[in-house]
């Protein structure tokens, strides 16, 4: 792994002990320049994870928790007639200057404050009464929801869903993780300890490095085939969509950045294709879950190691 | 009790007929009961059917007012308090109860899906069989009309198979209509028991009755008549309740036994056989008419009609016409053509033949394949193309391991030493680690190679080959070899 990435995950694990691989997923989602869905129960540490991060990293942070009567505008900013000044004045929203925005409960929010959140994340920019504002470089949301108590909440969307790059879940620590959190809150908060490790140049720098990872055409043939074997499951009625497999390449290149390659193997797309593609998925089974079906597609969708194996090369 | 009485009345039924069968005027009563009997259990049903739950009226109409008059009366001591109507009762102001109904109808039928299905039908049912056995042994008259009718099936397979049998010393007339009718009814109620008990053992005593009585006699039944009744019985010998899988398995099964049977033994072509019936009757009869014909003329006669071309025998100018002799040659082609049948058999027959011929040289074949896959992989392992020589080094060594059963599947090879930890030793399992990840560089990256990543793969590849022939047993050795593994 690269010094800087390891760097970043020592300082957050002062704060969040006991979650390194979701950690260094979110990561990888970050140098990829995806935003991330968390799907959890309250109180296992999302929001401590995020100023965390937002620290190690030097993110502005900002953090949103979603009502039913937050409003678009809350989000993304007004315009309001200012009588001194003889015009309407812009006022920012909480996307408009943070780097990293936290929010939580999404399924909380109103349709249309969802979406209003949805379209900044995709095109990285806001449009207010027909002026342009960019948002910040890099720009990364997590999204939180809860599964638990439904009453009152909006569920996102399967077509809304898709714009996230990963969902992934934090889940209960373990006994020593829940131990270490305890001893570590007797008298301080570990949070003040967690220094910044990664400039945001250096983010900017790293997110460069992992676009320019090159893949292969065994890869993309890979990528591919897992993509088709989703679409042709007896179990799921809906695949992982194109945008699916762009984000899958993308993040597969970001894990290989993150073990310091320049290039994507079978083993990278096999190791996110899980969380990449589980919430794009659409089961008709509702017997399995879709980590479950998608795992049994990784057994069988043959991996490019093994392709061909070595009589496909003496047929070269 | 009803049914009790059904059924000793059915039996007194029985016994009457064959006594009136006994004193020599039984051809209608044989009758009767051969079709009557099996009859019974649905006239059984019909006349006698149980109250079914459900038909029993209710105590009360639903959603009816209780009229005043009729429906209750004043409490009398006595009454049970749990009939007292408290609402009308406080509404007139004295105690009223509802009268009493009077109780259901006591018999109670258990739905069915088949009233045969019930254990008191089935004992029913193999009543019928054993009791017109008994029947068969005990009266006179039947025992010897069951060894006339032995007589007459022997007489029909002599007719077809030219055997001689020892026939049963019988009068003579000795009527068959007796054991006939008792048989049938043995033999309904034993089919009726088989299929209703859905037992296994049964249907297969049935089969080989079946084709015990078939063999005895000489006389089969038709292959297609003996493949249905043998997939009949399949599906009760197969596990219930029958599947679509099982279904499709016994067709299948049955189809393919037809086909076999019709390659093999396909039997006597009827129609073939009358045509060759037909010509052989004509020519021996127009042989016999030529010859006879031909000796009644004069030697001399003889050979002046043959110089002028004229017919052998006087009357003979009209000859057969032509058309005649058309519609016989016809029919000769016709019989001559080979069936569809055999075309198949040709083409089997002609596959054969080509197996026989090829698959003595297949192994060579084989091995010939085997020694230019060896010459490509050292061509390969030492070409210069390095990426290509390492990948084909270690796709060789996952080769291996997979032939001596330390496969993981279809995860990537970087992950395999992780996964093989404690079954290979450490200090292997740390360079097959890194042969790993130099097959990764080699396989995605376009990062030049040196001969040292070559050897490194090649050493690995060699490391691995006499690890797996050190530890492998005879079975694990032939397959390693198979492979190509072989020690240096």
């Amino acid at each position: 792994m690269r010094p800087e990435i390891a760097g970043v995950l020592d300082e957050i694990e002062k704060a969040v002990a006991g979650k390194r691989p979701v950690i260094e997923k979110i990561l990888t989602a970050m140098l990829a320049g995806g935003h991330v869905l968390l799907d959890d129960v309250p109180g296992v540490g999302k929001t401590t994870l995020a100023v965390a991060l937002s620290r190690a990293v030097g993110l502005r942070f900002q953090r949103v928790q979603f009502t039913p009567d937050v409003l678009p505008s809350d989000l993304v900013g007004f315009s309001m007639y200012d009588q001194a000044a003889g015009g309407f004045r812009y006022h920012a929203g909480a996307l408009t200057n943070a780097n990293l925005v936290l929010g939580d409960e999404i399924n909380r929010a109103a349709s249309k404050t969802q979406s209003a959140l949805l379209e900044a994340m995709e095109e990285r920019q806001l449009t207010v009464d027909g002026n342009t504002y960019p948002l910040p470089d890099p720009f990364l949301v997590i999204a939180t929801q809860n599964s638990v108590g439904a009453a009152g909440t909006q569920p996102l969307p399967y077509a809304q869903m898709d714009r996230f790059l990963v969902r992934l879940s934090l889940g209960y620590p373990d006994h020593a993780a829940q131990m270490a959190m305890l001893r570590a809150r007797q008298d301080a908060d570990p949070l003040e300890q967690v220094a910044c490790a990664l400039t945001v140049e250096g983010l900017r720098a790293l997110q460069r490095q992992a676009r320019a990872v090159s893949a292969r055409d065994e890869v993309l043939d890979y990528i591919t085939r897992l993509t088709f074997a989703t679409r042709e499951d007896s179990r799921v009625e809906v695949g992982v969509s194109p945008r699916g497999a762009l984000f899958l390449d993308h993040m597969a290149k970001a894990h290989a950045c993150m073990e310091g390659r320049d290039y994507v193997t079978g083993a990278d797309v096999q190791a996110v294709f899980i969380d990449v593609c589980a919430h794009r998925v659409v089961l008709r089974d509702q017997s399995v879950t879709a980590a479950q079906a998608l795992g049994d597609v990784l057994k069988r969708v043959e991996n490019p190691d093994r392709q061909g194996g070595l009589k496909g090369l003496l047929k070269r | 009790m009803k049914g009790r009485i059904f059924r000793y009345g059915a039996w007194l039924l029985l016994a009457g007929c064959l006594y009136f069968f006994e004193n020599g005027t039984g051809t209608r009563a044989a009758l009767l009961l051969a079709l009557l009997v099996p009859a019974l259990p649905a006239l059984r049903r019909l006349f006698f059917a149980p109250d079914i739950p459900g038909e029993i009226p209710a105590e009360r109409p639903a959603a009816q007012p209780e009229s005043e008059a009729g429906d209750v009366r004043e409490y009398r001591p006595g009454d049970p308090l749990n009939r007292v109507h408290w609402k009308l009762s406080a509404k007139r102001g004295l105690l009223l109860v509802r009268p009493e109904r009077p109780a259901p109808s006591g018999e109670t039928a258990m739905p069915c899906t088949h009233p045969m299905l019930a254990r008191r039908g089935r004992r029913w049912l193999l009543c019928l069989p054993l009791f017109s056995f008994l029947l068969l042994l005990l009266i006179p008259s039947a025992r010897l009309g069951a060894m006339a009718l032995g007589n007459r099936l022997f007489a029909a397979s002599e007719a077809v198979n030219r055997y001689i049998y020892q026939r049963f010393a019988v009068p003579e007339g000795q009527s068959v209509l007796l054991a006939a009718a008792l048989l049938i009814l043995a033999l309904d109620g034993w089919i009726a028991f088989t299929a209703a008990s859905g037992s296994r053992a049964m249907a297969l005593i049935t089969l080989a009755a079946c084709a015990g009585g078939q063999i005895y006699f000489g006389l089969p039944l038709p292959g297609a008549v003996n493949i249905v009744l043998f997939a009949l019985a399949g599906l009760a010998l197969i596990r219930r309740p029958i599947g679509k899988k099982d279904a499709l398995a016994l067709a299948a099964a049955a189809l393919a036994a037809a086909v076999i049977m019709l390659l093999i033994w396909p039997g006597v072509h009827a129609p073939t056989e009358a045509a060759s019936e037909r010509a052989r009757d004509w020519l021996g009869r127009a042989a016999g008419q030529v010859s006879g014909a031909v000796r009644q003329v004069p030697a001399g006669e003889l050979e002046a009609r043959r110089t002028h071309g004229r017919a052998l025998i006087p009357g003979g100018e009209a000859g057969q016409p032509a058309e005649r002799f058309r519609l016989i040659t016809r029919e000769a082609a016709e019989i001559a053509r080979p069936h569809w049948i055999d075309y198949l058999r040709i083409a089997l027959l002609l596959l054969a033949a080509a197996a026989v011929m090829i698959v003595p040289f297949l192994p060579f074949l084989w091995l010939n394949a085997r020694r230019k896959q060896r010459q490509a992989l050292e061509h390969l392992l030492s070409g210069a193309d390095l990426p290509l020589a390492v990948c084909a080094a270690i796709q060789q060594t996952a080769a291996w391991l997979d032939a001596a059963g330390l496969s993981m599947g279809n995860a990537p090879y970087r992950d395999w030493a992780e996964q093989l930890a404690g079954r290979l030793p450490e200090d292997y399992l740390n360079r097959l680690r890194r042969g790993a990840l130099l097959f990764e560089e080699a396989a995605y990256s376009d990062h030049p190679l040196t001969e040292n990543h070559r050897q490194q793969a090649l050493a690995l590849m060699r490391e691995t080959g006499d690890l797996l022939l050190a530890r492998a047993d005879r079975r694990g050795r032939l397959r390693l070899r198979l492979e190509g593994c072989a020690r240096p």
